[in-house]
């Protein structure tokens, strides 16, 4: 369960002085579904994503992930969440079966349990065939799969992407959208941010669409669809931030 | 702190497996140092032997008009000389360096010789060249040779003693052990070397493990764990810490074989042995424990602030001058040090290795010098800490 009130962040810039990057945001997002923010580049996802797994601290408002303060309860939060973007890349020294098992440690794992779980996600993440090897020499999709193991080893509840396919070719996608069903399925809280619209539309089950900062609609697809009168997502999109449509479109 | 455990183990691992890094960390400590001294070493022995043995030619004018001159000079195996009628003709010579220096003895010299009055003489040289400067100072000696000579002369013809003109009989005694004496010439050189090493030895791995992971992308995946900022970054000094104490043994060892090595050698020449306690390498090994922590912060801390690498690099600049400055200042700095110089950082542990490897144990002297080391080891620590607690230094857009 993820519950953000009013949630906000300001950046102090030397050029632009204070930025609002994310300005006044609430929503909840239950466990066994799938909570989309959607949203261009710099409409603000990543902070939000960031404040919610406790890497930056909102200057305004508050969250509760499974049930524990962002702000006052990091540590407790963190232990809860499993968080994947493009920039938690893996460490390339170490084998795939190390990174895992590191991950499981700092989240305080240890011994036969440790072992048994990394065992595990092995199999059925399919990695057992590279498990020895050194992550730095690992495909992208390999990659991808470890990181996933990495970002559940310790069972979270909640479970936050950050453009998880972004840049990805589609086979590696299919195997990060199949991994977000699949937390769906047994009942964890997903979120996920994405400027990719179909990918939104076909794995979320509510959407907030993101810009400047704020939250301009929210609802399931279908209840976005009514408000704006549009069947296609990009136009439902465009007409929700309030941008003209292209003629030729 | 198990979280830290955790961590330092696998910044350890991760080290361990980086060859660039071992590289900087342990074989040029142990191996260049000691190449780079035996070449220094062997070209300063090549160098003495042919200032030795190099013959050099030597213009001569007049010299027949001081009674046994020109024989002491043709005694000499390393002077060619050359005899000119004109100091033109032998100026021309010199500055077709046929001739390296000239001595002059004017006409009315042998009469001021021979009536016991001072003879005038003059070598003329070149001071912009070492030879020239080299066979300046040969014909001086034989010119002193030819005086004391003529001394004892003078004064037995007028039936005096020679203690008249020296009335001291002086002599030297060292009473400096081997040991002393050994611990004094490592002392000299030593303390640069392994202050260098304790900070250059931690520094690609401290870049490593904040600058790098942020430009690797690593940084997010880490702070997203549940382990605290506080055991991360305790975990990350440790490891730099630890790497850094390592590279200053290792720079230690290397120096102490190769320094024992090329001293036998000079010290066949001076005629003196000498020897290095292990209880003194010991103790000047303790000195660097608090010094290498403080390095392994603050190198963290620009770690932490530079968004790569690069920035990295960059920023650690003007520390890694500081460093060199007072590591050099402490080989031109005696041993017998005031207290204040025990709390300026770096130079103060500089000096207490200097002081334990002569084998000098001035205690407060020591005490303030490690007190001082730990207190600022602690506080960069403590800011290497706040740093890696602060988003802004972590998230640096």
């Amino acid at each position: 369960m993820i519950e953000a009130h009013e949630l906000s962040k300001e950046f102090r810039d030397r050029k632009r002085g204070l930025v609002r990057a994310v300005d006044g945001v609430s929503f909840t997002c239950r466990p066994g579904r799938i909570f989309g923010l959607l949203g261009a580049n710099g409409a603000g996802k990543t902070t939000t994503l960031r404040m919610l797994a406790t890497l930056l601290t909102p200057t305004g408002g508050r969250a509760l992930v499974a049930g524990h303060d962002v702000a006052s309860e990091p540590e407790k939060v963190r232990a809860k969440i499993g968080f994947m973007s493009n920039s938690t890349a893996l460490y390339g020294r170490l084998t795939a079966r190390e990174m895992i098992e590191y991950f499981g440690r700092l989240h305080g794992m240890d011994g036969a349990a440790l072992r048994a779980r990394v065992d595990t996600l092995i199999g059925e993440l399919g990695i057992s065939e590279f498990a020895r090897g050194r992550c730095d020499r690992l495909s992208t999709g390999q990659k991808q799969r470890v990181s996933i193991a990495r970002a559940i080893v310790h069972q979270p509840e909640v479970v936050i992407f950050d453009e998880p396919t972004n840049g990805l070719d589609v086979m590696t996608s299919r195997t990060i959208t199949g991994f977000i069903h699949r937390c769906r399925a047994e009942g964890r809280t997903v979120i996920f941010s994405s400027h990719i619209m179909s990918e939104v539309e076909r794995l979320c089950d509510e959407i907030a669409v993101v810009h400047d900062g704020r939250i301009v609609a929210h609802g399931t697809m279908d209840e976005l669809r009514a408000k704006t009168g549009r069947t296609q997502l990009e136009s439902v999109f465009l007409a929700l931030v309030g941008e003209p449509e292209e003629v030729a479109s | 702190m198990r979280a830290a455990r955790t961590v330092f183990l696998k910044e350890m691992r991760e080290m361990l497996r980086d060859r660039r890094s071992l590289f900087v960390a342990f074989v040029v400590p142990l191996l260049v140092m000691p190449v780079i001294f035996v070449i220094v070493a062997l070209t300063a022995k090549s160098r003495e032997r042919t200032d030795r043995e190099e013959v050099l030619p030597v213009g001569l004018i007049n010299t027949v008009a001081i009674p046994g001159l020109p024989e002491a000079i043709g005694a000499q195996a390393n002077l060619a000389p050359r005899s000119f009628a004109v100091r033109e003709d032998a100026e021309t010579a010199m500055r077709d360096q046929a001739v390296r220096a000239i001595l002059i003895v004017p006409i009315e010299a042998a009469g001021a010789f021979l009536e016991g009055r001072a003879a005038a003489a003059e070598i003329v040289y070149d001071g912009a060249s070492d030879k020239s400067r080299l066979a300046r100072d040969r014909l001086e000696k034989v010119l002193q040779e030819a005086e004391k000579a003529e001394q004892l002369r003078r004064l037995e013809a007028r039936g005096l003693n020679r203690s008249l003109l020296e009335p001291f009989d002086l002599k030297t005694t060292n009473l400096a052990t081997p040991r002393r004496t050994g611990g004094f010439v490592l002392g000299a050189i030593l303390p640069y070397f392994v202050i260098l090493w304790t900070v250059v030895g931690g520094m690609n791995a401290a870049f490593d493990l904040c600058a790098g992971e942020k430009e690797r992308g690593t940084m997010e995946t880490l702070l997203v764990s549940s382990a605290s900022r506080r055991q991360i970054i305790a975990g990350k000094v440790g490891a730099v810490w630890c790497l850094s104490l390592a590279s200053a043994l290792f720079s230690l060892v290397g120096l102490i074989v190769s320094l024992s090595g090329t001293f036998r050698a000079v010290a066949h020449i001076g005629g003196e042995t000498i020897e290095v306690s292990y209880g003194s390498i010991a103790a000047a090994l303790v000195t660097v424990i608090p010094l290498g922590l403080m390095m392994s912060s603050v190198l963290l801390v620009i770690s932490a602030i530079a968004r790569n690498l690069k920035e990295a690099q960059t920023y650690v600049f003007p520390v890694s001058m500081s460093v060199i400055v007072a590591a050099m200042l402490s080989t031109i700095l005696g041993q017998e040090n005031t207290l204040a110089l025990a709390a300026v950082p770096v130079l103060n542990t500089a000096l207490a290795m200097k002081q334990v490897l002569a084998g000098i144990f001035n205690v407060p002297f020591l005490a303030l010098s490690l007190t001082t080391s730990v207190v600022y080891a602690l506080l960069t620590l403590k800011l290497a800490v706040s740093m890696f607690e602060r988003e802004s230094v972590l998230f640096r857009a």
